[in-house]
């Protein structure tokens, strides 16, 4: 009995140990170590020295924040920058390797060189693998010195978790317009095109980013040696300094309801401060306004209309920016009005008569949106609201039977009217 | 000298001859048409039975009026209402373009300011008479001098 427990507990010890074992072999592997090496400076500046041991102190103290990997403290290091003088050349071969694999028993080395300018540096950092002396994966950074570090990171950061799992995919895009800033995860990893970049398996959040444009991002899903691509196109924003010239047609939909709704043809030219616009405007109508009355025991019906042209100028405010399809506003407008009442009467050479004519303030509002931005071209729908002080006399006619001529009977209204409508927008 | 004085004469006579020729002069026996603004519409006759008239393009209604008295205007308005008798007018029975039948007067009705079909107007009498049309947009366009004749019905 003493013997079999003795077997079983053998066993048990026996198995014990295998799991923590294989534990441990499996948290070594799920989380690689990785050494950080100073980086060779090929600026040829000596004043720029400081940052081969600052970039790498900065990404080594970054990385040890990642539960996802290991990082060999950089004090151990020393004896191995010295032996295998990595740093000097930026090169490598497999005996230096495996000599900083026995004295910093780390997975992987990331070591790289910069070279440039303090106003434009290009760092480029490579992530070797240890044992095989392979180039896991390798990201290049251009950025001035104040925003070099925090590029560095960044990229060192993906690196690290490109290294630290065998999931990876690859993701490329392509933007339009091209150079766009790319950043996944919150970090930027440098500009449109990006071929081929790898990532760790997952969803990663992708943003695109350029000056000008609308932002665009998206989420997608990377799966293990997968591939995944995103082309996105970004709207131009409508905040741009830059002139613009409109035309568009609307219906004008007058208070008065002895006149008829009609079209109203618009052109504008004008220019965008930031989120400010200014334009002056023509436009052109003529609005119906026909009379019936009985006329000798008969309907007649007398063909009237006024001819109105308008000039206005225009302060509008965008309203907001970040929409791609739409972007809304609001403005205020004040100008003049010519409006000439006209009759068909055959008494008259071209058969019109003209029976009055008025000089108009006209002020607005109007509230609008540009849609469907593409390139310098991009469509507007508003409506607007006119409001004239000045009062308007229309002569409305009546018939007095056999006694002779139409007989005139004068009323007075504010041509007051709402317009909705739309156009064209070109961009210069 | 004196043959250039008769050249003189004879351009200044030459001038003057041209200058009447040339004028829209109203003739003698046609008096002015009865409201302002308006075309000429020219009266053929009364014969006694009839009354006949030209009826210009454009005009699609016509109105033959007969007063007590001479007919008064103001621009385009008859002033004595209260002399107007009776007449016809295009659209009423018995009226046909350019002439009217004496038999076909019809009385003025102030309340309508119009013409009474049902009440035909046959009361002998002097009578002062005119046309005047309007156009399809109810326009006053056209009228014609006014005449004093006897109507016997």
């Amino acid at each position: 009995m003493r013997r079999l427990i003795n077997v079983y507990f053998k066993r048990i010890t026996l198995l014990v140990i295998c799991i923590i074992i294989a534990g441990g072999y499996a948290v070594a592997a799920s989380s690689p170590t990785i050494a950080v090496l100073n980086f060779t400076n090929n600026t040829g500046s000596k004043g720029m020295d400081y940052l081969s041991t600052a970039l790498a102190d900065s990404i080594s103290a970054t990385l040890s924040q990642s539960e996802d990997i290991q990082v060999v403290e950089r004090s151990r290091l020393s004896s191995v920058i010295n032996q295998v003088e990595l740093e000097k050349s930026g090169m490598f071969n497999k005996t230096d390797i495996s000599r900083a694999e026995r004295m910093t028993n780390a997975d992987v080395l990331l070591l790289g060189s910069y070279t440039g300018t303090p106003s434009n540096i290009t760092l480029i950092i490579k992530a070797v693998d240890i044992k095989t002396a392979l180039v896991l994966n390798g990201r290049v950074v251009t950025a001035h010195l104040s925003e070099l570090f925090d590029r560095a990171n960044q990229a060192a950061g993906i690196i690290a978790a490109v290294v630290s799992t065998k999931d990876v995919g690859r993701l490329t895009v392509s933007t339009s317009p091209d150079e766009c800033d790319i950043y996944i995860d919150g970090m930027m990893v440098g500009q449109s095109p990006l071929i081929e970049y790898k990532l760790p398996a997952g969803e990663h959040r992708i943003r695109v980013v350029k000056k000008g444009y609308i932002d665009d991002e998206v989420t997608l899903a990377i799966r293990t040696n997968g591939s995944a691509t995103w082309n996105p196109v970004l709207p131009e924003k409508q905040v741009l300094n830059r002139s613009e010239f409109s035309v568009g047609v609307s219906a004008l939909i007058p208070a008065n309801n002895d006149l008829t709704p009609s079209p109203v043809f618009l052109a504008a030219i004008g220019h965008n401060f930031d989120r400010w616009h200014i334009s002056g405007e023509i436009g052109f109508s003529r609005i119906s306004h026909d009379q019936v009355f009985e006329h000798l025991g008969s309907e007649v019906e007398q063909d009237r209309w006024y001819n109105y042209t308008s000039l206005n100028g225009h302060i509008v405010y965008i309203l907001y920016t970040g929409w791609k399809l739409v972007t809304p506003y609001a403005g205020v407008f004040a100008g003049y009005g010519k409006l000439v009442d006209y009759r068909s009467n055959e008494a008259y050479e071209d058969g019109e008569e003209k029976l009055r004519s008025h000089n108009l303030l006209s002020l607005g509002g109007r509230l609008g949106a540009n849609i469907l931005n593409f390139g310098k071209f991009s469509l507007y729908i508003e409506g607007r609201y006119y409001y004239t002080p000045t009062l308007v006399t229309r002569d409305e006619y009546q018939s007095q039977g056999v006694l002779g001529g139409l007989v005139k009977n004068e009323q007075e209204y504010r041509f007051n009217y709402v317009t909705l409508g739309g156009g064209l927008k070109y961009y210069f | 000298m004196k043959r250039i004085i008769s050249i003189l004469h004879i351009a200044v006579l030459l001038f003057v001859v041209s200058i009447c020729m040339s004028c829209d002069v109203v003739p003698e026996d046609q008096g002015p048409v009865i409201f302002d603004d308006v075309e000429r519409i020219e009266l053929d006759d009364y014969d006694g039975t009839r009354f006949t008239f030209d009826v210009p393009n454009g005009v699609s209604t016509v109105v033959l009026g007969v007063f007590h008295n001479t007919i008064q205007t103001q621009g385009q308005t008859i002033l004595n209402e209260v002399d107007f008798a009776g007449g016809n007018r295009t659209g009423l029975p018995g009226y046909v373009k350019g002439e009217v039948n004496k038999s076909a007067l019809y009385e003025y009705d102030p309340g309508t300011k119009d013409f009474d079909p049902t009440l035909s107007y046959n009361t002998n009498g002097s009578y002062w008479w005119a046309v005047w049309g309007y156009d399809s947009d109810g326009n006053l366009t056209h009228a014609s001098e006014q005449v004093n004749d006897t109507i016997n019905f």
